[in-house]
């Protein structure tokens, strides 16, 4: 019930970069608020195949029209320019402001000469009628001069009414969606994807196969991803852990008592969590709730520690110190997790340490009257004929030892653990959404996600202009082949400033039609043939230049938002790359007073490399604090070198396997290592207590492997997960947490137990 | 009444064009139907043409000449000799456009549907292809299989702007002359002559 009130009330978030630092660079921090904010968010990448041609054009045209018409989409887009008839004639009455080719000298007689000539020569090809119809008002082709700026780069080709992407055997249409909701809303995401379905499902698709990609999927994809992976783990789990508990205890009341410290903690964690951060995220929710499973060997620990017809004071007493030791020290490791630089983290470090301490007090304070009640106790108790052969196993003990050297020298020799560089690694979303989504984005070639230049300025024709300032110097490295093109808001509008600079470089009427009439010399036009040209130059004259605000709410403005926004304090505009060659070069080429270029890759790197750094000081702390703990509570400094040699060599061991099976450690596998660490811990300091008669010695050693089946069995399972974050987490807890009771074995008990009886 | 009247004419059709009447697949009432199969039956064709422009921009037609070519299933080439070269070839969906001088220019022609309905008003009789033809146009068919006249107008309303009709004039399954005339009064007409 607590549980259930717990993560209802709790705000569950899957965003990966929530996941992440705070950037504390400016480029850093601009680029996680154009990913999560940034018009990209909302978009979603459709893809339609596995059909022939027609019949995918078809589907894509019924979809585009039906998506159009649903207000939760700000943007459709599938097939064409995207622009009515009437938006059309809009933007071509506005050519003269608009068009880059709108210079004064193209309205000067040698210039209007060339162009006339050129449409005496359209006339004359098979493109006549389409040069009679376009030209003949726009000579100078102010038009699609600005036509061409807009549609660069692109792997797509139009057929049909729908885009196809080009070179690629099988047909494949595609289309893009914007959702009008963002990035943030979860619920509006859902509804525009399940709409997104339905429409394609309306359309009569046949054998036709739909894909999506783009944030919003990939989101859903790994929420739904780790949600089918942990329901059926938890389930699968649970039954192993629970036929286990009730094999060794042979009761179902023992079920009840542990249950109850194992979900209070859990409770407890993520209500205060969600409390203190305001959410959880999902990362730290479904690890957190699976490490706290671990504190199921808490009460394991009690109860497999209890002889029949004791008292609890009397069991507590006998592991009063082991227990509060780990205790203490498994909540100081994890809780260090807060001070990781990573939000996730940090709230994996308070989950696990609230949800620790809220166990073992559970099990401390409340368990025992349950206890002694119901009269738990471990079936089997009596004297262990096998104790002493598997403890002559001790003999071995310099071999345990020589191995964690051997693995320190391997580690060594290696270079190191190897960390991950790569964000994705981290993402919960499945590999093959990921794919899908840069093939995707690759072949629509409208936002290259890695590499972009961000200018900031108070108001949107600041930044307009300082585009524009740039502008040459953007064309000159396309021309250099640095770049094969890039999107800017100032080609799609002009700044203000730019458009009355063009309009006042207007000829008057008259000086229009001498000019024309000289430029027409010998050519067979009649003298109205220009007529529409000259009627939109002088309606030009007088036009009043468009402010981003006039783009709003049409065709043009939804090409616009992408590209120029506004944001808490000013404006922001994105100029995106295609096929950027050199991030270095161009950084340096394009410094503009409030532009940053923004290297997403090598931003995360940075943010992942600091990591490393930082997960080190991270891990010498927690050490030192844990060794501080142990000093003061274990006393003899043997007892504690006997301990820490134990977890030392586990995490030494597991680490270079790790390594050697070349896995590269991340965030995710530094909270996994503090767990095991946390559990070694478990075990050695239970292991290590002295003066215990053979039946206690069995008694902690039967209560041990028993915790470390439920371990194995729950973390075991995790790595056989799709969601590789999971599998990571349960490969390494499930190898660490073996190797920690083999090293706790060998290396953490007194070296002579002396059997008193 | 109307049974008598097609197997009068039927009968009289040797009279008013007796040499190629006679030829196989003719044979029925004179529709659309029956002239698209024998256009469809022509596998390959080839043809000098002439054609006149005019323009309400212009003070005088402009005139030009060359061949063409048509092969099945759905090759159209029409090279342009005089006064200037200039090849256009329509392939399957390809437009490609070649000019002395100047690069090769290739467009699509599903991202281009007025340009498709320019191109399917001459490609579809030439292929025989009626369902194509009705998807685009309404139709009406007139005269004898000896002389007749097809006439062409676009179903989509913006495709009107740009092509008022298309009429196309022919002889049994020789198209001889195409019509285009446009709502501005642009018009063009292509006169073709069968090489053997």
């Amino acid at each position: 019930m607590l549980l259930a009130a717990a993560l209802w009330r709790t705000e569950i978030r899957s965003d990966l970069l929530d996941f992440l630092p705070s950037g504390r660079s400016a480029a850093a921090q601009a680029m996680l608020e154009e990913i999560r904010e940034g018009s990209t968010a909302g978009l979603v990448l459709i893809a339609i195949e596995a059909a022939p041609e027609a019949d995918l054009a078809r589907i894509s045209r019924a979809m585009q029209a039906r998506l159009a018409a649903d207000a939760r989409f700000s943007r459709v887009a599938g097939g064409d320019a995207g622009w009515s008839e009437d938006e059309e004639a809009r933007l071509f009455a506005h050519r003269y402001l608009l068009s880059p080719a709108s210079r004064a000298e193209a309205f000067e007689t040698p210039a209007l000469r060339e162009a006339l000539e050129e449409v005496m020569r359209g006339l004359r090809s098979s493109a006549a009628p389409l040069v009679a119809r376009y030209a003949l008002p726009d000579p100078i082709g102010a038009f699609p001069a600005w036509l061409a700026r807009l549609g660069a780069g692109s792997g797509l080709t139009a057929r049909d009414g729908a885009w196809f992407v080009a070179e690629r055997d099988a047909p494949r249409a595609v289309m893009l969606a914007v959702l009008a909701g963002g990035a943030t809303d979860t619920a509006a995401q859902e509804a525009g994807l399940a709409a997104i379905t339905a429409a394609f499902a309306a359309a009569e698709p046949g054998s036709a196969r739909l894909l999506l990609a783009g944030p919003a999927v990939i989101g859903r994809d790994a929420s739904r991803g780790i949600r089918v992976d942990v329901d059926r783990i938890a389930v699968v789990s649970t039954l192993l852990v629970v036929a286990l508990l009730a094999w060794r205890f042979r009761s179902l009341l023992v079920l009840a008592a542990l249950a109850v410290p194992v979900l209070l903690s859990v409770a407890l964690g993520v209500w205060l969590t969600g409390l203190i951060f305001g959410s959880v995220h999902a990362i730290a929710l479904g690890f957190g709730i699976t490490m706290l499973g671990v504190t199921l060997d808490y009460p394991v620990l009690l109860i497999g520690h209890r002889k029949h017809g004791e008292a609890a004071p009397v069991t507590r007493a006998r592991i009063r110190a082991a227990f509060w030791l780990a205790v203490a020290t498994a909540t100081l490791g994890l809780g260090g997790l807060v001070f990781s630089g990573f939000p996730g983290l940090a709230q994996l470090g308070v989950l696990a340490a609230i949800g620790l301490l809220a166990a073992a007090g559970a099990t401390w304070w409340l368990l025992p009257p349950l206890v002694v009640a119901a009269g738990l106790a471990p079936v089997a108790a009596g004297g262990a004929f096998w104790l002493a052969r598997l403890e002559a196993l001790r003999r071995f003990r310099p071999l345990a030892l020589g191995m964690a050297l051997l693995a320190g020298g391997a580690l060594v020799a290696m270079g190191g653990p190897r960390w991950e560089t790569d964000l994705a690694a981290l993402s919960p979303a499945p590999p093959a959404s990921l794919a899908l989504d840069a093939e995707l984005r690759a072949a629509i070639g409208a936002a290259e996600a890695g590499l972009f230049l961000l200018i900031h300025a108070p108001d949107a024709e600041t930044v307009l202009q300082r585009q524009e300032a740039l502008l040459p110097m953007l064309d000159r490295l396309v021309a250099a082949g640095s770049l094969s093109g890039y999107e800017a808001a100032a080609l799609i509008l002009p700044s203000m400033a730019r458009q009355r600079e063009r309009r006042a470089a207007l000829p008057g009427a008259e000086i229009l039609a001498a000019r024309l009439a000289e430029a027409s010399a010998g050519l067979p036009f009649r003298p109205t043939a220009f007529q529409a040209f000259q009627d939109a130059v002088v309606a030009a004259r007088g036009q009043r230049p468009w402010s981003e605000a006039d783009a709003a709410g049409s065709a043009l403005g939804l090409r616009l938002a992408p590209l120029l926004m506004q944001r808490t304090e000013g404006w922001q505009g994105v100029i995106r790359f295609q096929g950027a060659s050199a991030p270095a070069a161009l950084a340096e080429a394009l410094a503009a007073p409030g532009a940053i270029l923004i290297d997403v890759r090598a931003e995360l790197d940075g943010m992942l490399a600091g990591f490393a750094a930082r997960s080190a000081w991270l891990l010498a702390l927690a050490g030192l604090l844990i060794v501080l703990v142990l000093a003061l509570g274990l006393r003899r400094p043997g007892r504690v070198a006997r301990v820490l040699g134990a977890i030392l060599a586990a995490q030494l061991v597991t680490v270079t396997l790790l390594t050697l099976a070349g896995v590269r450690l991340s965030p995710i596998h530094l909270a996994a290592l503090l767990l095991v660490g946390g559990v070694g811990l478990d075990y050695a300091l239970f292991m290590a207590r002295e003066q215990l008669d053979m039946e206690e010695r069995a008694r902690t050693l039967r209560t041990l492997v028993t915790c470390n089946a439920m371990t194995l069995l729950t973390f075991g399972l995790l790595a056989l997960c799709s969601t590789p974050i999971l599998r990571d987490i349960g490969a390494t807890v499930a190898l660490g947490a073996a190797l920690s009771l083999g090293c706790a074995f060998l290396l953490a008990a007194p070296p002579h137990p002396k059997d008193p009886a | 009444m109307r049974l008598m009247l097609r197997r009068r004419l039927i009968l009289a059709l040797p009279l008013l064009a007796p040499a190629p009447s006679r030829a196989a697949g003719w044979e029925g009432p004179f529709t659309l139907a029956l002239l698209f199969r024998n256009l469809a039956a022509v596998p390959e064709r080839l043809a000098h043409f002439t054609e006149e422009r005019r323009f309400a921009a212009l003070d005088q037609p402009l005139l030009s000449q060359g061949h063409l070519l048509w092969r099945r299933p759905d090759l159209l080439e029409k090279r342009t000799e005089a006064p200037e070269v200039e090849t256009l070839r329509i392939s399957g969906n390809q437009v490609e456009v070649m000019r002395t001088g100047q690069p090769t220019r290739s467009l699509s022609l599903a991202a281009q549907p007025e340009l498709r309905t320019f191109v399917e008003a001459l490609r579809a009789p030439l292929a025989g292809d009626l369902p194509t033809l009705e998807r685009l146009f309404e139709s009406s068919l007139s005269g004898t299989p000896a002389v007749w006249q097809l006439r062409l107008t676009p179903r989509d309303a913006r495709m009107r702007q740009a092509m008022a009709a298309l009429e196309i004039e022919g002889t049994l399954a020789e198209p001889r002359e195409i019509r285009l005339s446009q709502p501005n009064g642009d018009s063009q007409t292509l006169r073709i002559e069968p090489l053997p």
